[in-house]
């Protein structure tokens, strides 16, 4: 056989190359090298790896967030976010999460400001499809959430305290956890409490701006999920406002304040101010018609019998235990960092608890 | 008598206080059905079943609040308006809101 000469050779590398750039044309992909290739524009912004706020990825979730809003709105500049390494979604600190990116879409001026980076595992992309992140953002996610412990999550928000906007949504899935579980939700009780949250929103959070002089939209003034997992309810009204300290002295007299603060046990100033507000909805001291709302929000637990109810506001939390209808158990501490809003959050449990056990 | 039954004249989901924040509030509630009626003397009976429950907000707004707005004793208003339901507790709450209200136009 003759031996090719290296023309010959030349001239069948550059048939090849021509062939497979056809191949490539024909269905649809286009080699193009590494230094022309497109990178779509904004910054890239990596998620914490957990969104938990409670237990050490406060801080972490704070600066998160801030950063975002900051490349998005002062420096007007797209962002990619990152969740490739996340792996799990905590209900406080996935709903700050859904509003936050709620209020900065709607206040960015630019034509897509915020896109997602999924994560690698299975569970946390099903989070974030199911609660409705992609819809936020306009991504695509061809994922469909499967898993029983993903497909209960349920969000909602509204600008409104107007009961017909989420009376259907909180009563089909007090439905469905009565239908499957054994422990009955009282649905008068829980309305009452959820709706005493969502006027809170309404008439406190956005009396004064908070920290970064956000003063609330016009389109959306709370946000709302629900999860039914490993038989616990749960159900959090999350604000963007100033916070129970900043609003408090408007609502409860000094005397009554200087009261609580004697006696509290903590040394943060938010975590305070949540305690003064429970305490005071609770004494039955109150005067006027106002500072009622927060009895409300704990007497779910009492009703329920068993679970916890989460306060955080700014950067303080109040956690209150129920068993047996009594209070076992109250304790209070740091996110780390001013979140920017308050979250309110139900824990109850579904079957009967064994108390011997605690 | 009028026979005002929460559910079915007004929602089924009522909710907070003032009517500015939403349709389905105690204010919003009191000056559709409760104020004028009260007004011309009419007797009123509230019935406050069949909704799926109630916020302290709004039945302090409602309630409460028509002492506050027609500036009318405690003692006068339940002679003219008659509350039903099977939750005596949620009655009592009501009747507390009432008395509460009487209290601060002292």
């Amino acid at each position: 056989m003759k031996r090719p000469t290296l023309e010959l050779k030349e001239r069948q590398a550059r048939l090849a190359r021509y062939r497979y750039e056809e191949r490539a044309l024909r269905k649809g992909k286009h080699r193009v090298s590494p230094e022309n290739r497109y990178i779509r524009p904004g910054e890239i912004i990596k998620a914490p790896k957990s969104f938990n706020l409670i237990r050490g990825a406060g801080l972490e979730i704070g600066k998160f967030l801030r950063a975002v809003a900051q490349t998005v709105l002062v420096n007007k500049q797209q962002v990619r976010l990152d969740f490739k390494n996340t792996e799990h979604f905590h209900v406080p600190g996935t709903i700050l999460l859904f509003a936050e990116l709620d209020r900065i879409i709607a206040i960015s001026e630019l034509s897509k400001p915020i896109s997602i980076i999924d994560p690698f595992r299975r569970r946390p992309r099903e989070v974030l499809k199911q609660i409705g992140i992609h819809n936020l953002t306009g991504d695509r996610c061809d994922i469909i959430p499967l898993r029983e412990d993903v497909v209960y999550w349920k969000a909602t928000k509204g600008n409104t305290q107007s009961g017909d906007s989420y009376g259907t949504l909180v009563e089909a899935i007090a439905e469905r956890a009565n239908r499957d579980h054994a422990k009955q939700l009282e649905v008068s009780g829980l309305w009452r409490s959820v709706n005493e949250a969502v006027a809170n929103s309404i008439d406190h959070a956005y009396k004064k701006p908070r920290h970064d002089g956000f003063e609330g939209l016009d389109t959306t003034k709370w946000w709302m999920f629900s999860q039914i997992k490993d038989s616990v309810f749960t159900l959090a009204v999350c604000d963007l406002g100033c916070g129970y300290r900043k609003t408090i002295n408007e609502t409860i007299p000094e005397k009554f304040i200087a009261s609580i603060a004697s006696s509290f046990i903590g040394n943060n100033r938010d975590a305070l101010a949540i305690d003064t507000a429970m305490e005071y909805g609770r004494s039955g001291t109150n005067q006027g018609n106002r500072g009622k709302g927060s009895r409300d929000v704990l007497s779910l637990l009492q009703k329920h019998g068993d679970g916890e109810l989460v306060v955080l506001s700014n950067s303080g939390w109040m956690r209150y235990e129920y068993m047996k209808t009594k209070e076992v158990n109250r304790n209070n501490g740091g996110v780390g960092i001013d979140i920017g809003g308050t979250i309110v959050w139900w824990k109850l449990p579904l079957k009967e608890l064994d108390h011997a056990d605690h | 008598m009028q026979i005002i039954n929460v559910a079915k004249d007004f929602t089924r989901f009522p909710s907070g206080r003032f009517k500015r924040n939403g349709e389905t509030s105690g204010e919003a509630f009191r000056e559709r059905f409760l104020e004028n009626p009260l007004k011309e003397g009419k007797q009123i009976t509230v019935e406050l079943d069949g909704t799926i429950g109630y916020g302290s907000s709004f039945l302090e707004e409602a309630f409460g609040g028509l002492v506050r707005v027609l500036k009318i004793s405690p003692q006068d208003l339940k002679l003219k308006l008659h509350m039903v339901s099977n939750d005596p507790a949620l009655l009592e709450e009501v009747s507390g809101y009432i008395d509460d209200a009487g209290k601060s136009l002292q």
